[in-house]
């Protein structure tokens, strides 16, 4: 990479359930909280990315008429749940490419107060693939189920290895004061809970609740004369993966190639990174990413997550925050993990604190493992 | 249906009112006859009384929200005790600046209004008590079934205890997407704070006039309660409503409206 991007400022919408906002409204409160915690204003943004459930094709530029902005660089990619990462990555070029300074990434949601069915609606019918599969009653939460029932059968991985992600992110989220799910839970529980679409029961399932956030993208040297200490971004990569069902396998996905792009960029290790922020729409997501990751090879998944290594204090800590399982998923949650890995590298997590941590990465899925999906990976560092 | 929200104490709280429209951080227009104040019941939410304030409007000012995490409004979990319900209402009525007014309270909500009038007795001008007495007898059966919705071992299902037999369907459509509203984590909160609560000892006290509207079939613990205020409250008087349940507002909208009317005009005598 040529000149280096850091992140400048953050912001977490702490709201988990707003009836009375708009999506355009939590948007807008989250660019506020981002931009004046790194001691900008709106008047200095000129790159503007965003995404959301309830953005249309003109999305971007409705929201851009919302915030009374003239960016002149705009970015509406919707790649699902991960876009936020994705966004990150391309502003990292737009910046080095001189097309803009300054780049706020957004999104707001009011998925939970909409009641939007989220896992178990259908799948989109607009893709050519999609006439062929519909019919047969595909919902979201089938796709990733599928997988994990492959899984199950290839390497016998088992619903309390499973459970053990569910159970970790509750006990992260009770140590975040904002979390929507705060009651730690045991194996028995996410097992004896009931089944959504086998193997995957209620709590193996992220929640569904409003909210959003807000990223502030910049030059290194800019950041550092901000208000906050800057984190770098040392690698990315992003991709979308197979039509077909079945092909070339359920159970690969698209961050081997988005995770490995990301590691050679930033020319760091597995070894290297201190905690992960991983992508938990379902549990089988976070165990089917580690191993196209690469944290751990294929079917090792299910002991890899046990024995506490993913847990605050383990040798991999995922999701401080509590997750999607746990602590918010308004519809798309890609941003969340990146907002959790700053305020981590930053040192400002409190009881969830990485001790020490200095290099994390941030892996955001979209759309359905087994189909349809996009992969978009960040490795982040402290400003060294 | 006007229906606006209400920042207390920084819960933004859905208020649903009649007559104009008024802008943010103006109180609706609420000179007309008696101020009239509904309070919905465990997990329900201001919905259920939408014909009743259409019922009331032309002579009176009827006023219903949904409690936090219940229905439209922020929060995510019960306020936990009847006390700290009734002390949310009364900083409503307190941001509303709302005069002297009466309390219209449907189960878990009468016992709210109970504990508003008996604390504050000056601000309630009289009380109507849906399926409501002078103590809460929640069976434990019903809080062990929505903590097993709440950990995810059972699904959520519309509770027909509430209902009248032969309730006819229309009922049950206008009912059921009321019911979804509410997170089965706020429904679980009421029925604790609702178990084991009494007013029996204080009703004594009770000086504003108070009609307990009761359903022909409401369950025998609830009617006894209803009958131990009677006893207990020398200002309460019944009607029973012949084919309902507890859930008069959604089974008997119309008669709950005349009844209450009858009410207020009462007071005004």
């Amino acid at each position: 990479m040529s000149a280096r991007v850091a992140l400048a400022g953050v912001y977490e919408h702490p709201t988990r359930w707003a009836p009375d906002k708009t999506s355009s409204q939590i948007m807008a409160e989250s660019a506020r909280g981002a931009l004046q915690e790194c001691g900008l204003a709106l008047k200095d943004v000129d790159g503007l990315f965003a995404a959301g459930m309830e953005m249309g094709a003109m999305g971007v530029v409705q929201l851009a008429e919302y915030l009374n902005l003239k960016p002149r660089y705009v970015d509406g990619t919707n790649i699902g749940g991960s876009s936020f990462v994705a966004h990150v990555r391309h502003a990292a070029g737009a910046i080095q490419a001189g097309l803009c300074e300054v780049a706020l990434i957004l999104y707001g949601s009011t998925a939970a107060s909409n009641a939007m069915a989220i896992g178990t609606a259908g799948r989109a019918g607009s893709d050519p693939a999609a006439g062929f599969v519909s019919p047969y009653g595909l919902t979201t939460v089938g796709g990733y189920a599928m997988a994990a029932r492959r899984h199950m059968h290839l390497y016998g991985t088992r619903s309390e290895q499973l459970a053990e992600i569910a159970v970790t992110m509750r006990r992260h989220a009770a140590l975040n004061p904002a979390a929507k799910m705060r009651q730690e839970i045991t194996i028995e529980d996410v097992l004896s809970s009931r089944v959504i679409s086998d193997p995957l029961h209620l709590l193996d399932c992220c929640i569904i609740s409003d909210g959003g956030g807000a990223l502030v993208v910049t030059s290194l040297e800019r950041a550092r004369d901000l208000a906050r200490p800057p984190v770098q971004l040392l690698g990315s990569g992003e991709a979308v993966w197979h039509q077909e069902i079945g092909a070339p396998d359920m159970l690969s996905i698209a961050a081997s190639q988005s995770g490995a792009e990301a590691f050679r960029t930033a020319g760091v290790s597995h070894d290297d990174i201190d905690f992960a922020m991983i992508y938990d729409s379902f549990t089988i997501t976070v165990l089917l990413t580690l191993e196209s990751l690469g944290f751990c090879k294929p079917g090792e998944g299910g002991d890899f997550v046990s024995d506490g290594r993913i847990g605050l204090g383990g040798a991999l800590p995922l999701n401080l925050d509590g997750g999607g399982l746990s602590s918010n998923h308004p519809g798309m949650r890609g941003i969340f993990l990146v907002i959790e890995a700053v305020k981590q590298l930053r040192g400002e997590c409190g009881d969830r604190q990485v001790e020490g941590a200095e290099t994390a990465l941030a892996h955001g899925t979209g759309g359905l493992l087994s189909t349809l999906h996009s992969g978009a990976t960040l490795i982040l560092g402290r400003d060294r | 249906m006007p229906e606006k929200y209400v920042y207390v104490d920084g819960v933004a709280t859905l208020l649903r009112h009649r007559g104009p429209t008024t802008l943010p951080e103006v109180a609706p227009d609420t000179r007309r006859g008696e101020v009239v104040l509904f309070l919905h019941g465990a997990g329900g939410n201001s919905g259920e009384f939408g014909a009743a304030l259409d019922g009331l409007a032309s002579d009176h000012s009827p006023l219903a929200f949904d409690m936090p995490a219940h229905g439209r409004s922020a929060g995510l979990d019960s306020l936990g005790s009847i006390e700290e319900m009734a002390d949310f209402a009364r900083r409503l009525v307190d941001k509303l600046g709302l005069r002297p007014l009466v309390l219209v309270g449907h189960g878990l909500g009468g016992f709210v209004a109970q504990a508003f009038a008996l604390t504050s007795p000056e601000r309630v001008r009289g009380l109507v008590l849906i399926g409501a007495g002078a103590h809460s007898e929640v069976p434990a059966e019903w809080i062990e079934r929505w903590r097993r919705v709440t950990e995810g071992k059972e699904q959520r299902r519309l509770p027909l205890e509430g209902f009248a037999p032969d309730t006819p369907r229309e009922v049950f459509q206008r009912a059921f997407p009321e019911f979804l509203k509410t997170d089965p984590r706020a429904r679980y909160g009421d029925l604790r704070a609702a178990q084991g609560w009494s007013a029996a000892d204080r009703l004594a006290e009770l000086r504003a006039p108070c009609l307990c509207i009761v359903g022909e079939h409401e369950r025998e613990a609830a009617t006894a309660s209803v009958d131990a205020l009677l006893e207990r409250a020398p200002t309460a008087r019944k009607v029973v409503l012949p084919g309902a349940g507890h859930e008069i507002p959604s089974e008997q909208p119309e008669a709950l409206t005349r009844s209450i009317h009858q009410f207020l005009g009462e007071l005004a005598r």
